[in-house]
């Protein structure tokens, strides 16, 4: 079974790239442009990973956070966030409040993929 | 009898005449110069990568400061708004002015809030402090809520001041709405001139506009037409008005509405005029006054993009009262601080910005409507060339006309935040309508202001009612 | 009459056309861009995909960079073609969107991504475009030119960047400096921020998110520049320095703390020694704290609540019994911080019956521990 994986990211490009990337690992991948459409999408289709950036419109990638881990059903749904740059301070709220991991921009496709493919394996050991 | 006639009002024809055509020579100045800040503010502004500095935490800290009075309906929303702001490290202090409904209760019981020892240091006189409230949230713990009695806005304000901890302060309108950049986009010409002391954002009307979360996240015109007057109004003020003033370091306005000011700026001034109902144009032209004369360098600026979005009143009775209260501070303005008209050691204040606020700004309405009734009196009484009468009057329609449409034009050349051709178009339309009562309209509620002010003595603000941002989206 | 007549109808007629013609000009403009930025979006969403694919498409290593460079050439074929055979207007189109497209890419991405990201670059000729505009009479463009040269890791144009540090427009010469940081790595610092004149708080922290990404390579460099004669540039190394934590920066900030000229410059320093949380420093923080210049003892009190060292205990209760309020405020903060005898202290002082000091120590008692404190 693949596990689904859903992008949120509203920069058209890296979109693009992280939904190839991650398609070419071999996963599903649905990807959404802002926050609140993440936020829906993740209600409603339970995927087993979610990708967020933290600068989207609508609702920022903390915004979305917040209410993924309050909604009883979305807590444990790990949560990896997009930065822009290395924002020490950033990195540590996101932590913070509950997500898995994060990678920071400019990042690599393959070191994304890594990170997803940890993140998930994590998640089955438990 | 009739000759006696003629020749007053023929001279004050002549005097009308010859105002209109300083007035017009005056605006198409400012058109230019605006024209070329704009274009130069653009070009300078497109090599700033605000979505990364926006998450630095060098940027220097700033305190928000809003006053509240009676504002329960909206005020949990407008803080939690300035609460989500894009801004390395903040602080919001909000001053309950002693309001007689709920917002203090609202307040605590929304954001968990207790009474907190925080000292609170008197340097600026006011009206009593109650208390100071702080919240037992750990995420809320940037706010803080100082609770004073009753004593206006100015006198809010300065209570905010004593409260705040930051060297840099940002004043802004209970119901203010600030775009994420904006904190970032105002505080930048303070890193890059350390003389700047002053800083005001453009406002813009939010009514019409889709307003989420607290973001409005799409920009359109309202459906009502008096918004959509103040709309043309507002870009006549803002992009060619005030760009050109901060281009000759003459602003003298930075709208309350938001305003980011160097704190020791604020308290070597003693704070805001707790006696005049134009507390905003009244600081800047102080602080214009207290560094020109001590001669220190300094500048006053204004910035045209870090958005802040107000709403604007729907309902004539309560536009009558806004304007009526700007006019007659713009007047109190002027009258504390009329030393400086015309006086060399003011530089540019003395010799073009005052002129500027005394004869067109204040003055203008009074003379125009006087040119109304004149010509009202010359067709009475039988003198009026009715041919020269109506040339005059289309000329000064179709200037008119020609300076709001060319503040349509700034806006389209650099900022264009009205996506739809439709909204361009009716923004061009409402440049030419304004014309037809419109204008005739705030010229008549400008006047009504010098009454008030010399006749019945009123010193006071007028109410203002907010419908609240989450109901007028929903509407 | 008639003159005045002439003189009215000209005024008249001089509005309309002006009216006429911006308002028409406007509307049309704007439909015009309306569907212009439709289109361009739609290619550059177009591109975004395939440059998105291109871009992962896997590559076989080589020996030697010129199989890889010839992988990527062939990556290309099909864009090229088909840009070959577009009509000049179409193809400036499209190769604005392919450029957008690569700039954006280039800020997202690293690694070998970005290598690829470089080669296209260099391939599709932008970067001889980019060059030419370096030496555009228009500042707005060389300066526009310099920062893409440095987010497309445009090496070939170094030279020609670092002549630039000498333009005479202050945001060329910032965007050529972000570049070169940006091409030349570390290294580039000495030489960068030798030549810098008078660089603007705005512009030292945009520098700043570059150089934080080098780390600790980047600390000689910066120890070096405090001792530049620039000001502005002896600010920004303070200020990198003091987010650092980096132990041998101490003793040289000491120096500029205790000797530097300028009392801003000496405020800096002092409160990044703060920052480094080192104790060598105390000392020296402690006659700070009695320096006529307030803003000097401002900075010592906080760079003390830093350091929260026990033996600065009895001065900084000292300082707090005396002096402007918002002196003593910091100084009780500072205490708050030094170790469990400065808390004691604080709580003997919240029940004193002077009530200023009272005042201040509840103040700071709850700002440590939280409600009803």
């Amino acid at each position: 079974m693949n596990e689904r994986i859903l992008v949120a990211e509203d920069q058209p490009h890296i979109r693009a790239l992280i939904q190839y990337k991650l398609r070419n690992s071999g996963y599903q991948v649905v990807a959404v442009e802002d926050g609140e459409a993440a936020l829906k999408n993740a209600i409603e289709s339970k995927p087993d990973l979610i990708l967020l950036d933290v600068m989207m419109p609508l609702m920022t990638g903390f915004e979305v956070l917040a209410a993924l881990k309050q909604n009883e059903e979305t807590r444990q749904i790990p949560v990896l966030l997009v930065t822009a740059q290395s924002s020490e301070s950033e990195v540590l709220k996101g932590l913070e409040m509950g997500a898995d991991d994060y990678v920071t921009k400019p990042f690599s496709p393959n070191e994304l993929a890594a990170r997803v493919k940890t993140v998930l394996m994590r998640r089955k050991k438990k | 009898m009739t000759e006696v006639l003629e020749f007053m009002f023929g001279s004050y024809i002549y005097f009308v005449t010859a105002f209109f055509i300083g007035v017009n020579a005056t605006y198409t100045i400012l058109l230019i110069r605006s024209y070329r800040e704009i274009l130069a503010y653009m070009r300078h502004n497109t090599f700033s990568n605000y979505r990364v500095m926006v998450q630095s935490e060098l940027t220097p800290p700033v305190t928000i400061i809003a006053p509240a009075y009676n504002e329960e309906a909206t005020v949990v929303e407008s803080t939690r708004s300035l609460l989500k702001l894009n801004y390395g490290n903040y602080d919001v202090i909000v001053v309950n002015d002693g309001s007689k409904d709920e917002t203090l209760n609202v307040l605590r019981r929304e954001f968990s809030l207790f009474p907190s020892n925080q000292l609170y240091i008197p340097t600026l006189e006011t009206e009593r402090v109650r208390g100071i409230y702080k919240s037992e949230k750990p995420e809320y713990r940037n706010l803080m809520v100082v609770d004073k009695e009753n004593g206006g806005k100015a006198d809010a304000l300065n209570a905010g001041i004593n409260a705040a901890r930051y060297e840099y302060v940002c004043c802004i309108d209970a119901d203010s709405l600030l775009e994420e950049e904006a904190l970032l986009r105002v505080m930048k010409p303070f890193l890059e001139d350390e003389t700047v002391i002053a800083a005001g954002g453009i406002v813009r009307i939010a009514n019409g506009c889709r307003v989420v979360n607290g973001r409005v996240i799409d920009v359109a015109l309202s459906t009502k037409l008096l918004p959509i007057f103040q709309v043309v109004e507002y870009f006549r003020a803002f992009l060619s008005g005030r760009m050109a003033w901060h281009g000759m370091n003459g602003l003298m306005i930075i709208s309350g509405a938001f305003g980011m000011f160097k704190k020791s700026a604020l308290l070597e001034a003693k704070g805001y005029n707790r006696h005049t109902v134009g507390e905003d144009m009244e600081l800047v032209t102080r602080l214009h006054k207290i560094k020109r004369d001590r001669k220190e360098p300094y500048r006053i600026v204004f910035v045209p993009d870090p958005v802040c979005w107000t709403e604007a009143p729907e309902s004539a009775r309560v536009l009558a009262r806004q304007r009526n209260r700007w006019h007659r501070g713009l007047l109190e303005t002027i009258l504390l601080h009329g030393t400086m008209l015309f006086n060399r050691r003011y530089g540019v204040i003395g010799s073009a910005a005052m002129p500027y606020f005394l004869f067109v700004e204040l003055l203008g309405p009074l003379i125009e409507f006087a040119g109304y009734l004149a010509v009202g009196g010359m067709f009475v009484a039988g003198i009026l060339d009715v041919r020269m009468a109506v040339l005059f009057f289309v000329v000064a329609l179709f200037y008119g006309i020609m300076f709001s449409v060319g503040a349509v034009l700034l806006e389209e050349l650099s900022f264009q935040r009205y996506p739809r051709p439709r909204d361009l178009a009716l923004l061009l339309a409402f440049g030419v309508i304004e014309n037809f009562g419109y204008r005739q309209l705030t010229i008549l509620w400008r006047v009504k202001a010098f009454w008030d002010y010399f006749v019945r003595g009123v010193r006071s603000w007028g109410a203002m009612q907010r419908k609240g941002f989450a109901e007028a989206a929903a509407s | 009459m008639s003159v005045e007549l002439i003189i009215v109808a000209a005024l008249a007629v001089g509005a309309t056309f002006f009216v006429v013609v911006v308002a028409t000009g406007l509307l049309i403009n704007k439909v015009a861009e309306a569907r212009r930025s439709k289109k361009r979006e739609r290619l550059y969403q177009f591109y975004s995909g395939l440059f998105a694919d291109l871009l992962l498409q896997p590559v076989l290593e080589g020996e030697d960079g010129e199989t890889v460079r010839k992988q990527y050439e062939s990556l290309l074929t099909e864009v090229k073609s088909g840009l070959a055979w577009s009509p000049p207007a179409q193809k400036l189109l499209h190769r604005q969107a392919i450029g957008s497209v690569l700039i954006d890419f280039s800020s997202d991405l690293s690694g070998e991504s970005m290598d690829r990201l470089q080669y296209f670059f260099e391939s599709f000729g932008f970067v001889q475009d980019e060059v030419a505009l370096l030496k555009s009479r228009k500042w707005w463009l060389r300066a526009q030119a310099a920062r893409d040269l440095g987010l497309l890791h445009a090496m070939s144009a170094t030279e020609r960047l670092t002549s630039l540090l000498e333009d005479s427009h202050p945001d060329v010469r910032n965007q050529a400096m972000q570049s070169l940081v940006k091409l030349l790595g570390v290294d580039s610092l000495r030489p960068i921020l030798r030549k810098a004149r008078n660089i603007s708080r705005w512009t030292s922290l945009e520098l700043s998110m570059i150089v934080k990404n080098f780390e600790e390579q980047a600390y000689p460099y910066l120890i070096e520049a405090l001792s530049y004669p620039d000001q502005s540039v002896v600010l920004f190394a303070i200020e990198m320095l003091s987010e650092t934590g980096f132990v041998a920066a101490v003793e040289p900030l000491m120096n500029v703390a205790e000797s530097y000229p300028n009392i801003v410059v000496r405020a800096k320093a002092t409160e990044a020694l703060g920052r480094l949380g080192d104790q060598r420093a105390e000392t020296l923080l402690h006659r700070l704290l009695k320096n006529p210049y307030p803003s000097l003892r401002a900075s010592a009190t906080r760079a003390l609540e830093r350091i929260g060292s026990p033996s600065s205990v009895p001065i900084l209760s000292e300082r707090m019994q005396t002096g402007p309020l918002a002196e003593r405020l910091s100084a009780a903060r500072a205490l708050a911080r030094s170790g469990e005898r400065g808390m004691v202290r604080l709580r003997v002082a919240g029940e004193e019956t002077d009530q200023t000091m009272r005042a201040i120590a509840l103040h700071v008692l709850e700002e440590i521990e939280g409600v009803g404190a």
